[in-house]
């Protein structure tokens, strides 16, 4: 059920970018989709994602995303009537309730709640593209430069997580042989069962953890200074994608000073279209945003391309 | 519309403050080995104690309890780092967000708030932590609201926020009745095996022997 969430190396060109470059990517994304309000600007983004998404083979994971976003969606478009009065075209005239005043329901409160859950939306494909895109491994390597000892803890425990699991499978059912019934009784007698088995779980892996760090002092764990083994190098490719999203970051904070991107709702909501240099921003922005994919799909057609990234 | 950068501001902060605070308690507190051991088997152990069950029992967790209980018995740093890679590591299964970090904070100020009890009432025992973990799990909530309201919800008022919260109450009164439920069934037990390690684990090395 989790395999399709996480990261799973398929050799795929999106996923060959050394960490800094995917990193950068996505920070320029998610200021873009946190600072846009236009939903033509949201809706071309989610469009590209769905590409990206397309391109590293995570389409069922993505559905997985969007369920959870179009629920928390419609939170927001109940909410948001409710308390915003900004709104001129009035569909539902409410009763008045003591703590929120009078509850008149307008159209533009709730395009607001759909553009807000547009956005939600945005960023759960966001972190959905960069679950399947980036190897975990590959970004906490990135910062064991700066914060060695914290890196190596979440790698530590992100490799303990399965083997937690597998452990407690293993003491579940060795307590079964010895005629444990854990779906027998009462729900009183159940917890307690359930309680000695948490006990072996935690004295357990702590004494794990005692071996782990014996056996890292045997090694010389702390004894100097760290040395690496590997590093990952910078290509054109990554050269190339940085480039692209730093374009992207400054033509769209040119536009948004000139007003391409943002987006009044109230009191009545702006044409969608605000004149040419509206599509022209969003063009050029999408352009430099989709660098990364007019290289992976370079790649496959062009082997000049592939030679020289 | 200066609200809708209000979004960008609590979320940046969120980041920039989880790996300031990351980093600087890691400078601070001089790790060894066998620490960092046991900073990632506990956050591993909670982590999956939060994913296993916090998709089967949706907010049920024995997880929060055990953050509280670290930080009580090793310190508001080992506390504080247990608590911030909870979320972490839980996220790398369940899914990351722009929540991430902002739940890192949480966590990990559960953890160093467990401390904070130890400091303040030396002699406390798992009942006090029984009771702080009850409000933890309304607290929690509150301070998760404060990003989702900030982002998704116009105008930034003090009603708004009220809707936000009152429409998770109930997942938040899930959450602190599991805390509570936990904590009493389990806490004590806890208490006395993460004593044992603690006591396990300080080693004093003699000079010119």
């Amino acid at each position: 059920m989790f395999g399709k969430l996480y990261y799973q190396d398929k050799g795929l060109f999106l996923q060959s970018f050394h960490p800094a470059a995917v990193l950068v990517y996505f920070l320029v994304l998610l200021v873009l989709s946190l600072l846009y309000d236009n939903p033509l600007y949201l809706l071309s983004l989610l469009f590209l994602l769905a590409l990206l998404i397309n391109g590293v083979d995570g389409m069922e994971a993505w559905e997985g995303f969007l369920k959870v976003g179009v629920l928390m969606t419609l939170v927001v478009m109940v909410v948001n009537p409710l308390v915003i009065r900004a709104g001129a075209t009035i569909i539902w005239h409410g009763p008045a309730v003591p703590f929120l005043g009078r509850l008149d329901i307008s159209m533009e409160a709730i395009y607001f709640g759909a553009v807000s859950g547009l956005r939600l939306l945005v960023i759960m494909s966001i972190f959905c593209l960069y679950n399947l895109m980036v190897n975990p491994d590959n970004v906490l390597n990135l910062f064991s430069r700066a914060a060695g000892k914290s890196a190596l803890m979440v790698a530590l425990a992100t490799r303990m997580f399965p083997a937690m699991v597998r452990d407690l499978k293993r003491i579940k059912e060795v307590m079964q042989l010895r005629g444990v019934d854990f779906e027998e009784g009462s729900l009183w007698e159940r917890v307690k069962k359930y309680s000695v088995l948490y006990n072996v779980m935690l004295l357990s892996s702590l004494e794990g953890s005692m071996e782990i760090a014996e056996s890292m002092q045997a090694r010389a764990y702390g004894s100097g200074r760290r040395s690496v083994y590997s590093r990952k190098l910078l290509r054109p490719r990554d050269y190339l994608s940085m480039g692209g999203s730093l374009l992207a970051l400054s033509a769209a904070a040119w536009g948004l000073h000139n007003g391409c991107g943002r987006y009044a709702f109230y009191p009545v909501a702006d044409a969608l279209v605000g004149g040419s240099s509206t599509l022209a921003a969003l063009f050029v922005v999408l352009f430099y945003l989709s660098v990364p994919l007019i290289l992976s799909e370079g790649c496959k057609y062009c082997r000049f391309i592939k030679s020289k990234i | 519309m200066t609200g809708t950068t209000w979004g960008l501001y609590i979320t940046i902060a969120g980041i920039f403050s989880a790996a300031l605070l990351m980093l600087g308690m890691e400078k601070k507190a001089g790790l060894n080995a066998r620490q960092v051991s046991l900073i990632a088997m506990l956050a591993a152990f909670c982590a999956a104690g939060r994913m296993v069950t916090g998709v089967a029992l949706l907010f049920l967790q024995p997880t929060m309890f055990l953050v509280e209980i670290t930080g009580f018995v090793f310190g508001a740093r080992v506390g504080f780092f247990v608590g911030a890679m909870t979320p972490l590591i839980s996220n790398f299964f369940i899914g990351q967000g722009p929540w991430t970090p902002w739940q890192m904070i949480c966590w990990g100020l559960v953890g160093m708030s467990g401390a904070a009890v130890r400091y303040l009432f030396p002699r406390a025992g798992y009942k006090t932590i029984t009771v702080l973990c009850f409000v933890w799990g309304y607290l929690y909530g509150a301070i998760m609201d404060i990003w989702q309201w900030s982002v998704f919800i116009r105008p930034l008022t003090f009603q708004s926020y009220f809707l936000i919260w009152a429409a998770g109450f109930s997942f938040d009164s899930l959450r602190a009745a599991g805390n509570l439920i936990f904590c009493a069934a389990l806490g004590g037990q806890s208490i006395k095996i993460l004593r044992y390690f603690h006591k396990k684990m300080d080693v004093r090395y003699l000079e010119n022997i």
